[in-house]
């Protein structure tokens, strides 16, 4: 039975869900509607430009940072395929994360590895390397065996620390790349020197076509799971990036694949190894240290595909990705939350920031709230039929038209799927996306918040000891396949 | 207490009219979409398609100049100027000499270069980026003044190809243009204008780029200098001395002890494996690993005890790239060095080296 | 390593076929034009994973090898060619940008026979082509 103030609440909750949606939707709608002003005209540029080659020796070296856990059966191919890329000068550390499978045995074979009395020097934290090999055939490729230290961030610092080159290049074991992929990603540092680390877009592998690590024809996959990431990536990821990049203030650069200064990433101490979304983490702390110190600095992205990975296909996998995404978002915001509406911040302060944790990490809690109390007032006849189709249709409606700007802003810059049928495909898939995949997702969302509030008693503790980044005791979760595209932000 | 209200409809009034309303919006918007993604889809078709064509008819008649000038020229449509200019362009790039000259009569004689001209001028950035490179390759010096407008424009690939093209018509006069724009242009990469000027030439671009590096001062200067490396040995050396006697600039001494070659100069750069910022130390050992010789190892074995991993580690290089330096010596070094970190990176070079033969 | 200079083999029919290994097809036209004109027969191979699906099968009297192709470095096809019996004598001549002279040495090093800069004198290209195949 209904008191007048719970009427009130209810009424005042249903304007909030629709302005929610309209708010949500029509934000990223206005993002997609600008972005078609410059990045046609950028792939097109790019596309047609004819810089002279770099002259060599003016590039600068990267080093690559390949981590692996039990990765024996992708490793050579994932190794042959870096040996390739062309760049003049960079370094292949793969560091083995203590592997109990034959990734070691595997890589020592098709590379000839011996032993090397490298002057290790440990600056940033993990746990001990055992013993670091140098390849025979290949005198750009390093080995680094280390002890398992529960996540790929430990990997990461290893990787760092061994480093000979100015800039590093994180990478996932299963990452496929382009030759040019470095190349793209360096050109930031090369335009503006106050650059310390660049992203670009990481595209979804699944029913690509893979030849010696190269992806050599683009496809689609079969598998709707992986067709309705596709375009989730479009609506969600991708395009908020390269806004967030316009205004300075990306808050993510993909574990997947991104290059960062050296130095800076010694000075600020590395990866951490306490929380789930260490590449977000990293960035956001980057921001922290330059802003707060008022320091000119520069965090970019490139709007080129640069890098691929698979997505997951079945439910259960992708399920906990969303949830671990989640979880890390919230992580993120807590450990950054001096950066709201911090003075110094900037952009991304009064607008990144706030937007992050409004509309993305409570967000899909007013979702799924705004759903269930829909389809219950519905259902308890509170709400007439009228009203309900109205609410569903604005909610959905938008999500869709959302999604179309997106393939309409993917076909009009880089036409990655150029054949009638597979625009048709993307057509239906996006309406698939917003009636049911979306609101899965948010589900999922908001279990990851939940496991964040309940974890948060024992995170608040270890956060208040700053500086010790010690690996808690949490197992390395072993994806299927592996993280896909950039998770938590918009 | 209030009364039990059961009302019939919560969300009467504004909230479902608003709603609807929204809904048909967003049902034009859908079909405005849907029209525009399909009709996009098909415009790029046809683009794809009738590129193909152009392609098919026209890249083998330009293939031609290789050995002759074409006897019979079919007629170039205004609107497919642009497409004859992508497969133009990429024959430029490839070819030298007489085939680039009967390509720019072929230009002339469909009176391409005209068109090129005018669309140098247009505000597309595709049309005008291809027209530029066009130009580059025509030589056409009446476009000169366009061309110096738009090396000036902020945005990075057309400024630079125009500088490009600049460099193409006349080396001389464009690379004083060019040089004098580069403290201006931060975002202009230095890799690909050492291409640019390299392409140049040391003649053409010597006395600019000496001059430039002479005035050089503040955060652009380390990039005019490293240009340096493209310039005649002894034209650039004097400016060099100045900067490594006189300059207490790390960036600027930094990039000085990158391109230093003459060794004439060899004390200036010894001297400067004892300054107290590493980056210079460790230029420095690197450039005695160049130039140095036997009477250097006493510099290089003294950095190896240096307090910074780098220059310890290049240290170590560069006694290895010594002239007089052979695997015997250098083992006997790992073992006579005192300093622990020494010997330690000596034993990692050592271990590079051999696997490296 | 100097250029290895080899007699072409007197196998019947593949002599006088050349393999243009390069991904710009106007490029390609040029070649083919350039090659066809002086009695050459030429085969194309878009990309490395084609030109190394073709190791399967007869090898040609010459290979002309971009260095920068899409997904294949150009050393590594080289370099598989070696250790393909049938074709570890065939000549290869790469192309390659000026800006990149570092990767004559590697060229050279991985097994090519003589190399090729761009942009480049088509007369210069062909009399390379005929020094292997005359």
């Amino acid at each position: 039975m209904l008191t007048g103030s719970a009427i009130l609440l209810f009424k005042a909750f249903q304007w909030l869900a629709l302005f929610f949606f309209i708010g949500l939707n029509g934000g990223y709608i206005l993002l997609n509607v600008l972005t078609f002003f410059t990045l046609p005209p950028y792939v097109r540029r790019r596309v047609l430009s004819d810089l002279p080659e770099p002259h060599s020796g003016f590039e600068p070296p990267v080093s690559l940072i390949l981590t692996a856990f039990n990765e024996e059966s992708v490793i050579v191919g994932s190794v042959r395929s870096l040996l390739q890329l062309d760049y003049p000068e960079y370094e292949i550390i793969v560091v083995n994360d203590g592997s109990t499978d034959r990734t070691l045995e595997v890589l020592s074979e098709e590379f000839d590895l011996v032993v090397f009395p490298e002057a290790f020097r440990p600056r940033v934290a993990h746990k001990p390397v055992r013993t670091i090999y140098q390849s025979r055939l290949y005198p750009e490729l390093r080995v680094v065996d280390k002890e398992n230290g529960g996540r790929k961030s430990d990997a990461a610092n290893a990787g760092i620390n061994a480093a000979r080159f100015p800039l590093v290049c994180p990478l996932d074991a299963d990452s496929v790349l382009q030759r040019d992929s470095i190349r793209l990603l360096v050109r930031p540092f090369l335009e503006d020197s106050r650059t310390v680390a660049t992203g670009g877009i990481v595209r979804i592998l699944n029913g690509c076509e893979v030849s010696g690590g190269f992806l050599t024809r683009v496809g689609m996959p079969r598998n709707p799971l992986a067709l309705v990431q596709i375009v989730e990536y479009l609506r969600a990821f991708l395009f908020g990036r390269i806004g967030w990049s316009a205004i300075d203030a990306l808050p993510l650069i993909s574990g997947a694949f991104g290059l960062f200064h050296k130095e800076t990433l010694v000075a600020l101490g590395g990866y951490r190894h306490d929380t789930l979304a260490e590449d977000m983490e990293l960035v956001l702390r980057i921001h922290r240290h330059f802003r707060l110190q008022g320091k000119p600095y520069r965090v970019t992205f490139v709007p080129d595909p640069v890098c691929w990975t698979e997505a997951p296909e079945d439910l259960r996998t992708l399920r906990n990705q969303r949830i671990r995404w989640h979880r890390g978002l919230l992580e993120c915001m807590s450990i950054h939350r001096e950066l709201i509406f911090h003075p110094k911040a900037r952009t991304l302060g009064w607008f990144t920031m706030p937007f992050l944790l409004v509309f993305e990490g409570i967000g899909p809690l007013v979702e799924v709230l705004g759903y269930g109390i829909m389809i219950l007032g519905f259902a308890l006849g509170l709400i007439s039929f009228s009203g309900f189709m109205a609410f569903m249709l604005v909610a959905l409606g938008l999500g869709i038209v959302l999604t179309l700007t997106s393939v309409l802003l993917e076909e009009a810059s880089y036409d990655t799927y150029p054949r009638v049928g597979q625009i048709l495909t993307l057509i239906l898939t996006a309406v698939a996306e917003n009636m049911g995949y979306r609101q899965l997702t948010a589900v999922w969302r908001v279990q990851g918040m939940w496991r964040w509030l309940r974890n948060a008693d024992s995170s608040w503790g270890k956060m208040a000891r700053t500086g010790t980044w010690q690996a808690a005791a949490v197992p390395r979760e072993r994806e299927q396949p592996a993280a896909a595209a950039p998770a938590k932000s918009a | 207490m209030s009364s039990l209200i059961l009302p019939a409809d919560l969300t009467a009034g504004g909230f479902t009219d608003l709603a609807w309303g929204m809904v048909r919006v967003i049902a034009v918007l859908l079909a405005l979409l849907l029209a525009q993604i399909l009709g996009l889809r098909a415009l790029l078709a046809h683009r794809k398609r009738h590129q193909a064509r152009f392609r098919a008819v026209w890249a083998p008649l330009l293939a031609t100049v290789i050995d002759t000038y074409p006897p019979r020229l079919p007629r170039l449509p205004r609107r497919d100027v642009i497409s004859f200019l992508l497969i133009w362009n990429v024959f430029q790039e490839s070819l030298r000499d007489r085939s680039k000259e009967r390509l720019n009569r072929v230009a002339r004689r469909l009176h391409v270069n005209r068109v090129a001209a005018r669309l140098v001028r247009r505000r597309g950035v595709r049309d005008r980026l291809i027209a530029v490179t066009a130009i580059g390759h025509l030589g056409e010096a009446s476009v000169w003044p366009d061309l110096e407008r738009i090396a000036e424009f902020d945005e990075t690939v057309l400024s630079l190809s125009a500088a490009r093209a600049m460099l193409r018509i006349d080396a001389r006069r464009g690379a004083d243009r060019v040089i004098s724009l580069l403290a201006r242009r931060a975002d202009w990469p230095a890799a690909n204008l050492a291409t640019m000027l390299a392409e140049a030439g040391p003649d053409a671009i010597s006395d600019a780029l000496v001059h430039a590096a002479r005035l050089a001062d503040g955060p652009q200067a380390p990039r005019v200098i490293r240009l340096l490396e493209l310039v005649h040995v002894d034209a650039a050396s004097p400016v060099i001395r100045g900067i490594l006697e006189t300059s207490d600039d790390a960036e600027a001494v930094t990039a000085c002890l990158r391109v230093v070659q003459d060794p004439a100069l060899l004390d200036l750069v010894r001297r400067r494996t004892t300054d107290e910022r590493w980056q210079i130390r460790l230029q420095a050992v690197r450039a005695l690993g160049r130039m140095g010789s036997r009477s250097d190892e006493w510099y290089l074995i003294r950095a190896l005890e240096d307090a910074n991993w780098w220059v310890r580690y290049r240290a170590a290089r560069a006694l290895a790239q010594l002239p007089a330096m052979d695997a015997q010596r250098l083992h006997r070094l790992s073992h006579t060095v005192d300093d622990r970190y020494g010997r330690d990176m000596l034993r990692q070079v050592i271990a590079e080296q051999e696997i490296a033969c | 390593m100097e250029a290895v200079e080899q007699a072409p083999e007197q196998s019947d029919v593949a002599t006088r076929n050349v393999l243009v290994v390069e991904d710009n097809g106007i490029i390609v036209t040029l070649l083919r034009h350039l090659l066809e004109r002086r009695g050459y027969v030429v085969e194309t191979a878009v990309d490395g994973r084609e030109a190394l699906a073709r190791l399967q099968g007869e090898p040609p009297g010459l290979v002309l090898l971009d260095v920068m192709l899409p997904y294949t470095d150009g050393f590594e096809i080289i370099r598989q060619m070696r250790s393909t019996p049938s074709w570890s004598s065939v000549p290869v001549i790469m192309l390659t940008a000026k800006a990149q002279e570092r990767n004559v040495v590697r060229a050279l090093d991985a097994g090519a026979n003589d190399y090729v800069i761009k942009p480049f004198k088509p007369e210069e290209l062909a009399a390379r082509v005929r020094r292997f195949l005359p």
